[in-house]
């Protein structure tokens, strides 16, 4: 966990040093595309969590495994001094009539979600394959971030009727850790930050 | 007492296991002085782009994959024959042979196909392509598929052209039009395919590999790499796929690259059949603890067989979660970890631990398989126990909204 609390150190710094030349780009592709895998799982998570169609008990169960995507497994993250920068990661919602993104902790939101007023929920996403990524930015040693962005699409549901229905532009902050080992180098990729921008009917 | 718990949980929830099997055997020389590099390159694209690929979209018709992966001082003519005539299936099991290594042929060789070599130098041990195929043809499988990717010459020389190709290396994504094509290569035929990478008298050759993550002046061999390159062209581009489509192509393909010096030639005897699908019958899935003795490949498939239970996004949550529940018990020390590596190439492009990496594919409705890499293993009594796994992931692609 240290370096994940130096990167919020150097984060705050706002640092962001292109990728070195002489990391390979073949290499910074699958580190790009694993990014996008780690947010589809994400976005696979939500949109189980929030079906009613599925028993309450088992989509708390996918909530608890939801976190361990993120920083720190979605819990409390710490400055290097160890005091407590925030409950756990944002994440940014949104509706039709409160457009302006409004910052929900996730182990609020994940929650939250399962428990929503609509009778029948209907969350997707783009496909992984779809989703755009940004390059690599160095922001430490052996620390890269990248943004995935991709679209979400919320339907909810009232006696088989669409009662309400938007579709957000979101954007994921991502953390790749290198690792030093015998090996060779190897990479962690975790979910941060996740942030809304328009949100619209479709 | 968690076992017995976790053991009855199985037997009530009824825990399915796939019943039909699509048995791999491959042998790759991997150690010649000459091609052995080029061979090494030929096995990891192989696996990352036709079988994983090929076992992912059977995956969920009900196929598991029993892989018997011969590579280094293992592939041998008698290990060879050994597993040939071994070999047990069901009626309704597929069979593919590949075999990548020297080739030769005698002038007095009843059949245009070549005599694979082993890594022997003993020519009373060369083993025919052509004996593989008549024997797999007698295990009562549904289809049998026997590939030899070697010389069919007496010289058995490996030659090398300029560049033409290079490899992709990207992830795996599979979406439903590969899946229902390779569904339909290999649940809609009955019979026997063998193929040679070379007519009588023709060398097998290699080209050089130009990517950021294969050092320079890497080669692989040209019949492969063409035979992954056509097969995704057909899986994405072909409605009405059929093996002759296929191998014709694949045969016009390397004569074309190789200037007319390498031309494939192939046997489909072949019908077109009642689309089989496996059974997904319930069974206790077997969690008997890995030991020292047993074969490693034994072992992946052990793993393997209950991965694909866990991956199985058709199966009810419940059902996966013992799945996974009961591999974390039967097969991964405390400590394990897992490293996850792209679709080419050898690069960890991320970790977790055993626990975490299982509760996650045992969540995600994403994954189509997920392949065993390699194990590292530590011994917990008398069983063993995995300590380090690396594994690749094969995704769904769908389609976008």
């Amino acid at each position: 966990m240290k370096k994940i609390r130096l990167f919020y150190v150097l984060l705050a710094m706002l640092i962001v040093i292109p990728m070195s030349a002489q990391t390979d780009s073949q290499k910074e592709e699958m580190l790009k595309t694993r990014a996008k895998e780690k947010v589809g799982q994400f976005c696979d998570y939500v949109s189980f969590i929030a079906s009613k169609k599925k028993n309450l008990k088992t989509r708390l169960y996918y909530v608890d495994k939801a976190k361990n995507l993120f920083l720190n497994r979605g819990k409390a993250l710490f400055d290097e001094d160890g005091s407590m920068v925030r409950d756990s990661v944002i994440m940014q919602v949104t509706s039709l009539k409160a457009k302006k993104p409004r910052n929900v902790y996730l182990n609020k939101y994940l929650p939250n979600l399962a428990q929503l007023k609509y009778p029948e929920v209907e969350v997707t996403s783009t496909d992984v394959a779809e989703m755009k990524v940004s390059n690599l930015h160095k922001i430490g040693d052996g620390l890269y971030t990248c943004t995935v962005y991709f679209y979400q699409y919320f339907v909810g549901k009232a006696d088989n009727r669409v009662v309400y229905k938007d579709k957000t532009n979101k954007r994921v902050q991502c953390y790749i850790v290198e690792e030093e080992t015998e090996d060779g180098l190897e990479y962690v990729v975790l979910l941060g930050d996740i942030y809304a921008g328009t949100t619209e009917s479709f | 007492m968690k076992k017995i718990g976790l053991f009855i949980l199985a037997m009530v929830l009824g825990i399915s296991a796939h019943a039909q099997t699509i048995h791999w055997l491959t042998f790759i020389d991997t150690t010649d002085d000459n091609v052995g590099r080029i061979d090494i390159l030929g096995r990891q694209v192989l696996y990352n782009r036709f079988v994983n690929v090929i076992n992912a979209a059977l995956a969920p018709a009900g196929y598991s994959s029993d892989i018997q992966d011969y590579y280094g001082t293992r592939t041998t003519p008698e290990n060879c024959k050994e597993a040939v005539q071994n070999l047990k299936c069901d009626e309704k099991d597929i069979i593919v042979f590949y075999y990548i290594g020297h080739g030769t042929r005698a002038k007095s060789d009843p059949t245009p196909y070549p005599q694979m070599l082993l890594a022997s130098t003993n020519i009373d041990k060369f083993i025919p392509l052509s004996w593989v195929n008549d024997q797999l043809k007698k295990k009562g499988a549904r289809l049998a598929v026997t590939i030899g990717m070697c010389c069919n010459v007496v010289q058995d020389v490996t030659s090398k052209v300029s560049p033409t190709f290079s490899v992709n290396y990207g992830n795996t994504y599979v979406d439903d039009a590969a899946i229902k094509n390779i569904q339909k290569l290999f649940l809609e035929n009955t019979g026997n395919i063998i193929v040679s990478s070379a007519s009588p008298s023709q060398s097998s050759i290699a080209i050089p590999v130009t990517t950021d993550i294969v050092p320079a002046g890497k080669y692989i061999d040209l019949f492969t790499t063409s035979l992954i390159h056509v097969f995704d062209h057909h899986l994405k581009n072909n409605k009405n796929i059929t093996w002759e489509a296929v191998l014709d192509n694949l045969k016009e393909y390397v004569n074309d690259a190789s200037i007319g010096r390498q031309t494939p030639i192939y046997e489909a005897n072949i019908n077109g059949a009642k689309r089989v699908e496996g059974d997904k019958r319930q069974a206790d899935p077997d969690k008997t603890p890995l030991t020292q003795n047993d074969d490693n490949d034994e072992r992946l498939n052990r793993m393997v067989r209950l991965l694909d239970l866990i991956v199985d996004s058709s199966l009810k949550e419940e059902q996966r979660m013992v799945g996974a529940a009961l591999f974390k018990v039967a097969f991964l020390a405390d400590d394990a970890e897992v490293k996850i590596l792209a679709q080419d190439g050898d690069l960890v492009v991320d970790k977790e631990s055993g626990s975490t990496f299982i509760d996650r594919i045992s969540t995600s409705r994403l994954l189509l398989k997920v392949a065993i890499e390699s194990c590292k293993y530590v011994s917990d009594g008398e069983s063993i126990k995995v300590k380090e796994m690396k594994v690749r992931e094969i995704y769904k692609k769908k389609e976008n909204k």
